[in-house]
């Protein structure tokens, strides 16, 4: 048996054609509002090369002509999950966590309408779950502290690639990669693998019952989730679009949002390059006026 | 049983022994019932003794000669009865008939016996040429004679010629006595001669199977040592290495797998790493616009604090100016006091004058007070002008120092604003180089992803190839297990053993991927 050269010798050797590359590029931009750079042709194709392998496509030129006259919406799917970047963790930029319990969702109770019955959050890129489910957890460990009748709550997920959504799904991660704040969460949240998901764990369904997960672009027409959201997380996500598609998202978000209801930006993203409606309380951390 | 080399050889060694052995018994006693003096022999001879005792012999002319006698008898029977027909005596037309019939088998007979080659020359001698001659006489002188001699009725001339007849019968009968003495002799002889050689026979036969015996004991043997062993040898070395080649490719194929696996591990986390990098170029690019951003604004603010200690500084003129009007305004207004002053020693003066005049100054009287009150009034307006006017100075001189103050904090605003400025201009720059930095870094991690990627892929065919390898060792030790039950019969143990182990060593490591999603639950517990 011989091992068979062709798998060092694959398209992604080529160099991508200029006009590829843009012709991609805009496909990407158009199904997604992701904006990808100039000079992001390695990424390109280091992502793309094993596809292309996949389908057994010789060339780019071959790709793009496949992708784009079969107006396969599946493979754009594929291709937007192979583009899009999926950077998550348990927890991550916890100071948010953090305001979240000392301020925010005291807050929402106290003033948001309709909290005080059902309090309703939504993960707008939770990509492959790990921020909805820290948001679920955040708000149950809230819950449970708090004295008196406590409300129902839903955390709705949602992201762009159907990769991250599966994974979402599936609610297996890695053990050694939680980063909790409180090590007493592992054993209160999470189930332990055996066999084959041997160091993996798994989130306990009495989270999983409040974290709805759906694929959502943000840039679809309608959402669909009901416009009466006390709080939103859209972390990390702006810093993918271009200005005008941020303004037009963060203003979109603002719809969604009740009256004193919260928006939670990166530490990277910025509302301060277009104008908005939101008060700004510092640390990401955005309130639509009551 | 199941059949195998060695036994066919030892089988094949028995086989040729009861195979040879038996040939021999059967060639003995087959030899026996057919030899000399066997009885299948004596059946023959009595057979042959049978058909001599009752059949009249052709060679030995007694038949003719019966016909002979009898016609002879009939011949002077006629002649003593004298009243029958000569010509009509049976016995003498039965002679006329035999004749040729025996003359024809005699005559083929001696023919035969010429030819014979299994009788001695002088039986033959004695049969064909005295015999013979004497015979011959015989019939033609009952051809030529006597037959016509009785046929015509001649009894003298019948009786001559019988009387040379049975002379020349007599003698042929002393000839064939003397033949089948010889005969006899020669029967016994033969008959030795033919016991004799049927024991050389047996002998030689024996001798024979013997030889046979040996040479294939001694071919199996050469089988044994020459083929079978060194077989057995090499079937041995086979299995031994075929068991060695399975172990090895065994474990190439556990190595390879594993391999496979941290190619493919290290590819996804190389491909992990990839993200994180991507999305971190993606923050420090943002970053760098903010700063960016956090610059333009810097400016601004830069620009609007100039901008106010512009004004500030008109500000502080405009009060230097009121100061200074205030001041004239204070000197006209002390004039104003003065002259109010003048006035009223004026309507004092006035006054004096005027109550000189009596009534005739009653009226400028009155008038002079009232210039008076109103010196009076004036010079309290004109006091009070002061005053207010003094405080509005005082106050100004205050305004100015607070301007002076407010100036300060402006220029040290702008030196602030002017430092921000610096300090984010440099965060935006270092940004920029971060983004480079990143750039390449994630370029060099995108090769390494495509490295790992090509790894991966080549590492899972090598695992692929090494499985297909793994395959063909197990097949090639069952063959050198069947190999060697074809030749000692003996299972391959050591075959069964490493199979055992091999299929225990075979943990198919499947990604959780590719199991579905049902039955989740039995795979996680509480911690």
């Amino acid at each position: 048996m011989v091992v068979s050269s062709t798998a060092r010798q694959g398209p992604s050797e080529q160099p991508i054609s200029n006009s590829v590359y843009q012709g991609i590029c805009e496909l990407v931009h158009k199904h997604s509002s992701i904006k990808l750079g100039d000079n992001k042709q390695t990424m390109l194709t280091s992502r793309l090369k094993a596809r292309l392998l996949q389908l057994g496509l010789k060339s780019w030129d071959e790709y793009y002509r496949y992708i784009s006259q079969s107006q396969n919406n599946a493979e754009i799917h594929t291709l937007i999950d192979l583009v899009a970047i999926n950077h998550t963790q348990f927890f991550r930029e916890r100071q948010h966590f953090d305001r979240l319990s000392s301020e925010i969702l005291d807050q929402i109770l106290a003033e948001c309408p309709g909290a005080a019955s059902k309090l309703l959050a939504w993960s707008a890129a939770s990509s492959t779950g790990e921020e909805a489910y820290s948001l679920a957890i955040t708000i149950s460990e809230h819950l449970a502290k708090q004295a008196g009748p406590k409300p129902d709550w839903l955390v709705y997920a949602s992201d762009i690639s159907s990769k991250a959504i599966k994974v979402a799904t599936t609610a297996i991660y890695q053990e050694a990669s939680l980063n909790l704040p409180q090590p007493q969460f592992l054993q209160r949240y999470f189930k332990r693998g055996r066999d084959i998901y041997e160091s993996k764990c798994r989130v306990k369904p009495e989270i999983l019952d409040h974290v709805k997960i759906e694929r959502i672009n943000l840039f679809q027409e309608t959402y669909p989730l009901p416009a009466q959201l006390h709080l939103i997380f859209c972390r990390n996500v702006l810093i993918y679009f271009a200005q005008d598609s941020q303004s037009q998202l963060v203003s979109r978000l603002h719809r969604m949002l009740t009256p004193g209801g919260f928006l939670v930006i990166g530490h990277c993203d910025s509302l301060a390059c277009f104008k908005h409606d939101f008060q700004s309380l510092g640390g990401g951390v955005y309130r639509k006026s009551s | 049983m199941k059949l195998n080399l060695k036994v066919l050889i030892r089988a094949n060694a028995a086989l040729a022994t009861v195979a040879l052995v038996g040939e021999l018994i059967a060639s003995t006693i087959l030899s026996r019932t057919t030899a000399i003096n066997s009885p299948a022999y004596e059946k023959i001879i009595a057979s042959k003794d049978l058909i001599a005792d009752i059949m009249p012999p052709p060679n030995y002319i007694i038949e003719l000669h019966y016909y002979v006698t009898r016609a002879m008898l009939d011949a002077s029977n006629v002649s003593s009865d004298n009243g029958k027909s000569r010509a009509g005596s049976a016995n003498i037309s039965r002679l006329s008939s035999a004749l040729p019939r025996l003359q024809q088998v005699y005559e083929e007979r001696i023919r035969y016996w010429v030819a014979n080659k299994n009788i001695t020359e002088e039986e033959r001698f004695l049969l064909t040429k005295d015999s013979n001659a004497l015979a011959s006489n015989y019939i033609d002188l009952v051809s030529s004679s006597l037959l016509p001699a009785l046929t015509s009725g001649n009894r003298q001339a019948a009786a001559a010629a019988f009387k040379e007849l049975d002379r020349l019968f007599y003698e042929h009968r002393d000839k064939v006595v003397k033949l089948i003495e010889i005969a006899n002799r020669e029967i016994i002889a033969s008959e030795q001669e033919a016991a004799a050689s049927a024991q050389r026979a047996n002998q030689i036969l024996l001798l024979i199977t013997l030889l046979l015996l040996a040479t294939a004991y001694a071919v199996l043997y050469l089988m044994q040592r020459d083929f079978a062993s060194p077989l057995d040898r090499i079937v041995s070395d086979l299995g031994k290495g075929s068991g060695r080649f399975l172990q090895v490719s065994n474990q190439i194929a556990d190595s390879s797998n594993q391999l496979a696996q941290g190619a493919s591990e290290q590819a996804s986390a190389i491909e992990e790493t990839s993200a994180s990098l991507e999305e971190m170029s993606s923050m420090i690019h943002s970053s760098a616009r903010n700063a960016d951003h956090a610059r333009t604004l810097a400016s601004e603010s830069q620009v609007s604090a100039s901008e106010g200690m512009a004004s500030m500084k008109e500000m502080t003129e405009a009060m230097a100016a009121i100061e200074r009007s205030s001041n004239e305004v204070v000197k006209i207004v002390k004039s104003i006091d003065e002259i109010a002053f003048q006035t009223n020693i004026l309507a004092l003066n006035a006054a004096v004058e005027a109550a000189r005049a009596g009534d005739a100054g009653a009226g400028f009287a009155v008038v002079a007070e009232e210039v008076r009150s109103l010196a009076q009034r004036s010079a309290a307006a004109a006091n009070e002008s002061e005053t207010k006017i003094e405080a509005s100075i005082k106050s100004s001189r205050q305004g100015s120092q607070c301007l002076t103050g407010v100036g300060e904090s402006f220029s040290r605003i702008g030196s602030k604003v002017q430092e921000t400025h610096n300090l984010v201009s440099e965060i935006a720059l270092a940004t920029k180089e971060q983004a480079q930095g990143i750039e390449q870094v994630t370029i060099a991690i995108q090769e390494m992803s495509k490295v790992a990627q090509s790894s991966a892929i080549n590492t899972e065919q090598i695992a692929s190839a090494a499985e297909e390898m793994r395959q063909q060792a197990s097949m090639q030790q069952q063959t050198a297990g069947a190999l060697r039950q074809v030749i000692d019969g003996s299972s391959n143990k050591q075959a069964s053993e490493l199979d055992g182990k091999d299929s225990s060593a075979k943990p198919e490591p499947s990604g959780p991927q590719d199991r579905p999603d049902s039955n989740l639950d039995e795979h996680f517990s509480n911690y």
